[in-house]
């Protein structure tokens, strides 16, 4: 379900990131997974990555 | 009801005033010099709140109005604070008051009813002239009430078709040696008991108690259906049968705690209405003149060395009891509804009137469905849900919720036409319904257990960190550093 659906339901508005190295979660806006060229830099671990090779991409 | 031997319920000594108060003398604050009932008690208690200090204050020589030293000790800011309340209560963390008081409100306990010589209360008995409630050191607490007042008095009269009984802290201002005014809210169960005698063309009885167990007194406020006796909800909250001796005056049709430090017995004649107020109330605000019932005083016990309880109008003493049966309240109706809800407050800045509830997961609708039911309470004019990474008895958490998790188009519900709180001063004239809000500021769930809630993240530091930082200030003084 999603806002569009309910009014009254609460639906997120963050893309979340599954980093390929250690698995951290880390949060990132639309905009920079929708380019897909830029490298993604993992908070934790520091890998750098792109968009496509993330373990897990979550859009609330 | 039982007698006290034949339940043989009463080897330990029964819980009263005195026996809290030395349990809790730490937190007992008696001034070193004599302050007045009129304004200057109340005062300090004013001072206290200001201090974020909340001890028990005892006087045993206040002055009095005339500016001699009294002979009774007077005891207020008896409830003022949630930690002793909780204390009293026999729960070790106030913030468990919301669960730990709906269990005791599921089990009450039958009273059980002792010899007048058994009872402490009637140890000594004025009647006719010397009935004198004057010589009680009623404070005259705020400017701009209109005399002094029994403010922790329990009224209690009975529903003459069932007997039942019914108490309520009610409002007394002391108009004569044998006249008391009272003000009764035409939907207290007090008001209603008035009415059926007055139907009848009959004095209402009545009995007013003062001091006693802060746990018994907290029970005896616990809300109930009409008619129901509060006697078993402070049975409930003490865990044991409350002792109870039959009036002086009203016999049984008007029993009265055996343990409370002062009880006046009087009736209320039919249809005598008189101006009661101005008196400073629980919202914070002075409430208007009125029209009320009067009391005519018949009879007046109390223990030998009896203590006078007040209690601070509109000050944390007046609040935290009540609002603590209200959290008790909330948490047994809303959690039969909801079992995402984990725990409710009802906090002071909010007078009676906000309650914040706390949610573990709820499903879809789980949270709007409790925040409905939790606005039909009389007294609550707006409810907030948060998540339980929120400190719903911290404001500035709460307000920071509000700010960061709600989007008013979607998370805001409001109903009007709901009964209105009584002294409610933002109520336009004639109304006796009101609006209330909802507002939900929980985050949204996430997809999964395993995965991040789909919002942005609350800020956060090293808790090994914070531990040592917290460690670190616990060894400083910091009462010099600037709090602003």
């Amino acid at each position: 379900m999603s806002d569009e659906g309910s009014p009254h339901e609460k639906d997120g508005n963050t893309v979340w990131v599954s980093c390929p190295a250690c698995a951290a979660w880390f949060h990132v806006t639309d905009a920079l997974v929708d380019r897909g060229d830029v490298a993604l830099r993992c908070p934790q671990c520091q890998a750098s990555f792109l968009p496509g090779e993330a373990r897990e991409i979550i859009r609330g | 009801m039982p007698s006290a031997d034949a339940e043989g319920n009463l080897a330990r000594l029964p819980p009263d005033l005195r026996s809290f108060l030395a349990e809790h003398d730490h937190a007992v604050f008696r001034p070193p010099a004599p302050l007045s009932v009129v304004h200057e008690i109340t005062a300090l208690q004013h001072a206290l709140w200001r201090a974020a200090a909340q001890p028990v204050i005892r006087l045993d020589r206040p002055r009095l109005a005339d500016g001699t030293l009294g002979a009774m000790p007077v005891v207020t800011n008896l409830f003022a604070s949630r930690a002793l309340c909780a204390a009293a209560l026999g729960i070790a963390d106030h913030r468990e008051a919301a669960r730990s008081l709906a269990q005791l409100a599921a089990r009450p306990i039958a009273p059980v009813v002792v010899a007048r010589a058994d009872a402490p209360v009637q140890a000594v008995v004025f009647q006719g002239s010397d009935a004198d409630a004057t010589r009680l050191p009623a404070f005259r607490q705020h400017v701009g009430d209109a005399g002094h007042y029994i403010s922790a008095g329990h009224l209690t009269t009975c529903d003459p078709d069932s007997g039942t009984d019914n108490a309520g802290i009610q409002r007394c201002l002391i108009r004569g040696p044998r006249l008391l005014g009272c003000y009764l809210t035409e939907i207290s169960h007090n008001y209603r008991n008035m009415r059926k005698f007055w139907a009848r063309g009959e004095p209402c009885p009545v009995a007013i108690w003062l001091g006693h167990h802060p746990a018994v007194s907290i029970g005896a406020q616990t809300k109930q259906a009409y008619p129901a006796s509060h006697w078993s909800a402070a049975g409930g909250t003490i865990g044991a049968p409350l002792r109870l001796v039959p009036s002086i005056t009203h016999g049984e049709q008007i029993m009265v705690p055996a343990d409370a430090e002062i009880v006046i017995e009087g009736f209320i004649p039919p249809n005598r209405l008189e101006a009661e107020g101005p008196f400073a109330e629980y919202t914070g605000y002075t409430g208007p003149q009125l029209a009320n019932p009067v009391i005519e005083i018949a009879c007046i016990t109390q223990r030998r060395d009896a203590i006078y309880v007040d209690c601070g109008s509109g000050l944390p003493d007046h609040l935290i009891p009540d609002n603590l049966s209200l959290e008790g309240s909330i948490y047994a109706v809303c959690r039969s509804a909801a079992p995402a809800l984990v725990n409710v407050h009802v906090p002071f800045s909010g007078r009676r009137y906000h309650a914040y509830l706390q949610f573990g997961e709820a499903r879809r609708g789980e949270v709007r469905d409790t925040l409905a039911a939790a606005l039909s309470y009389r007294r609550l004019k707006l409810v907030v849900a948060v998540d339980t990474d929120i400190d719903i008895f911290d404001d500035r958490h709460v307000m920071w919720a509000l700010a960061t998790r709600a989007q008013w188009h979607r998370d805001l519900m409001r109903i009007d036409g709901l009964t209105a709180p009584y002294l409610d001063p933002t109520l336009p004239r004639g109304w006796t319904t009101a609006s209330k809000i909802a507002i939900d500021a929980t985050l949204p769930q996430a997809k999964r257990p395993d995965a991040p809630r789909p919002v942005s993240p609350p800020n956060r530091v090293d808790t090994a960190a914070l531990d040592k930082a917290t460690a670190l200030l616990g060894a400083v003084d910091t009462r010099q550093w600037p709090r602003a």
